[in-house]
């Protein structure tokens, strides 16, 4: 049922409630009237107060003039409220005040204890979390410091397995030149020798006549100069 | 109808609608005493046996014949009607004595008066008068019983009451200290729960429970922490506590059809300003040095007088001090019965509004705006029956702090 369904319900349910009361304090009243009217009318008792319409309400009567004043002081009353008053404040003080202050302190001491706690906590989670950033950042630090050093140690290595090959290889290259150089030495000797052997024996022939072997050797010395020279 | 100011004052019955109490009456004797000491009939025969004693003790024989008699107690027939406004309704012989012919009641002494009143009125003359004399007419007892319709009379075992209003002698309870019960009660009942519940501390929860505490909380933070600071403001919150509710429940009961405001009455209202004065004098004697006398010099303000002036001066502050002491709880009192009295007064005239054309046709004119303006008045008395609860409360705990500190 939405609000203004609700509210319609009551302000229906009011009205005539309010028109039934207004209506049923109306009837009395006018009985009020009517009875007043009929003592008016009624002079067969034996007093003539009776054509008095207050005459026989009884309730009212005898009174002291302090009766129809608002502001009359009654001791009995006052006296009657001090004793209650009192009590009611002893009986409260002891089952409901005490205990509701007491309850209040201690809900009010929780929470400040739990303020403090927060806070306490709060100082401690911040703290932690200083730590841990500080730690995650000289982590990050650290990692790169062992990439950079890392890349610095790949790039040495590279470097010196470069050179070390470089030198191998410039090694191979010297060694295989010197064998190439002792080949070709050792060859051309060679070569020169058999050249000479083969001239030698040629001229041996051609000449067919028998050197001796000075003249052998002062041959061959001449021809190896003539072939250096010739080179 | 009775004077209008009635249904706001103290009484001796509750007040419902005609038709939901009926007096059942058939005889004279089914009715009360006091009812019955009220009667015409038996005001006359009264008068007569008043008369005879008062003859016997007549020194001069001016009292004599029947014929005397007739005429006298005939006048204060008379007299019993003629008062304005109805002042002498249901006044005894001795009252019109005591008040038209004075020379006469003073033939008897005040002892013997004393007797002869219980044997004309006491109890057993009551009773023997319902056994003795000839019923009350039919007529006479319908329109008792119309009367005491919708009255329903609180039972006085300790006194005896006058009329609906008045007591005669005892102790009498009446509406208020019936309704003042029913408050204490219902505060012991609300707040022994709420203790029960609050004492460990724990979050509130529910409606109930954080609706009154915020009465309390708001009590302790809004007037007694800020008066008196926290260490004596924990002292007296107790008493704030008890006189606000007290007081604010004693209001609204007032806004409760058939039943009133108890702080509606003179009594009540002075009952509470005379706790919070005496609690400021006992608090303020045991307090301020030197002991017991410290209170009331600290009524005088400091004056640095030289002793020349000091000596007339200081006394006649000191009888200003004391009297606005007195004066400032009084009007404590008196605002309080001043608001309630005026709110119910204007609610009453309201009312009287449709009252008044009850039985002709304007009545339907009347009636609607009647009830309108009083639904309106009372949502404005409910504000007042709070605002004049926290008035009083604030008003006291400012007395108080008065009272207890140096100034």
């Amino acid at each position: 049922m939405t609000v203004q369904k609700r509210k319609l319900l009551q302000l229906t349910l009011a009205f005539p409630l309010a028109a039934w009361i207004l209506l049923a304090a109306g009837s009395s009243l006018a009985d009020d009237h009517a009875a007043e009217t009929s003592a008016d009318s009624h002079t067969t008792d034996s007093h003539d107060a009776e054509s008095d319409p207050h005459a026989l309400d009884n309730g009212h009567k005898n009174a002291s003039p302090s009766m129809l004043h608002p502001q009359e002081f009654k001791s009995d009353l006052a006296l009657f409220t001090l004793v209650v008053f009192i009590l009611l404040l002893a009986i409260l003080l002891k089952f409901a005040w005490g205990p509701i202050t007491q309850g209040l302190e201690k809900r009010e001491q929780g929470i400040a204890d739990q303020i403090d706690q927060a806070r306490l906590d709060a100082e401690q989670a911040n703290e932690t979390l200083q730590k841990y950033k500080q730690q995650l950042q000289d982590a990050v630090l650290e990692a790169q410091q062992i990439v950079a050093q890392a890349r610095q140690d790949a790039e040495t290595a590279g470097d010196k397995i470069v050179a070390d090959a470089k030198q191998a290889a410039e090694r191979e290259r010297d060694r295989a030149l010197d064998a190439i150089d002792v080949a070709t030495r050792s060859a051309l000797d060679e070569v020169a020798q058999r050249g000479t052997e083969i001239a030698v024996d040629l001229a041996g022939k051609i000449i067919s006549k028998e050197l001796n072997a000075d003249d052998h050797a002062s041959l061959i010395r001449e021809s190896i100069d003539q072939f250096a020279s010739n080179n | 109808m009775a004077n209008p100011v009635l249904h706001i004052k103290d009484g001796y019955y509750f007040e419902v609608p005609k038709m939901l109490w009926r007096s059942r009456n058939d005889s004279k004797s089914d009715f009360p005493n006091w009812w019955v000491r009220l009667d015409d009939d038996f005001q006359h025969i009264e008068a007569g046996k008043i008369f005879d004693k008062l003859a016997v003790k007549d020194p001069f024989g001016t009292m004599g014949g029947e014929q005397q008699k007739k005429q006298m107690i005939a006048d204060y027939e008379h007299w019993k009607h003629s008062g304005a406004d109805h002042a002498n309704a249901g006044k005894p012989f001795d009252l019109y004595l005591q008040s038209e012919q004075k020379e006469i009641f003073q033939f008897i002494d005040g002892p013997q008066w004393m007797t002869l009143r219980d044997n004309i009125r006491g109890e057993a003359a009551i009773a023997n008068y319902k056994i003795s004399q000839p019923d009350w007419s039919s007529h006479k007892i319908d329109e008792y019983n119309h009367h005491l319709h919708g009255k329903i009379l609180i039972p006085q075992p300790f006194g005896e009451i006058k009329n609906l209003h008045e007591k005669a002698d005892g102790f009498c309870i009446s509406k208020f200290m019936v309704l003042e019960l029913v408050i204490a009660f219902c505060m012991v009942a609300t707040f022994s729960w709420l203790g029960r519940r609050v004492r460990n501390g724990d979050r509130p929860r529910g409606r109930l429970w954080n609706f009154f505490e915020s009465f309390l909380v708001f009590l302790r933070d809004d007037i007694a922490y800020p008066v008196f600071g926290k260490k004596d403001g924990d002292k007296f919150l107790p008493l704030l506590w008890t006189v606000f509710l007290f007081i604010l429940g004693c209001n609204l009961l007032g806004m409760i059809p058939w039943l009133g405001a108890p702080t509606a009455a003179f009594g009540v209202t002075v009952a509470l300003a005379v706790v919070i004065l005496a609690t400021g004098m006992m608090v303020g004697s045991l307090r301020l040095k030197p002991f017991f006398i410290g209170y009331w010099l600290n009524l005088l303000p400091h004056m640095d007088l030289p002793l020349i002036m000091a000596i007339p001066i200081k006394p006649m502050l000191m009888a200003i001090e004391l009297l606005g002491l007195f004066i400032k709880h009084a009007v404590l009192a008196v605002r309080l019965l001043a608001n309630m009295v005026a709110g119910h007064l204007v609610l009453l005239g309201i009312m009287g509004i449709a009252l008044e054309f009850a039985s002709s046709g304007a009545w339907y004119v009347a009636a609607p705006i009647s009830i309108v303006a009083s639904t309106l008045f009372s949502c404005l008395e409910l504000f007042v029956a709070l605002l004049q609860a926290y008035v009083f409360t604030f008003l006291a705990a400012l007395f108080l702090n008065a009272a207890i500190h140096r100034h």
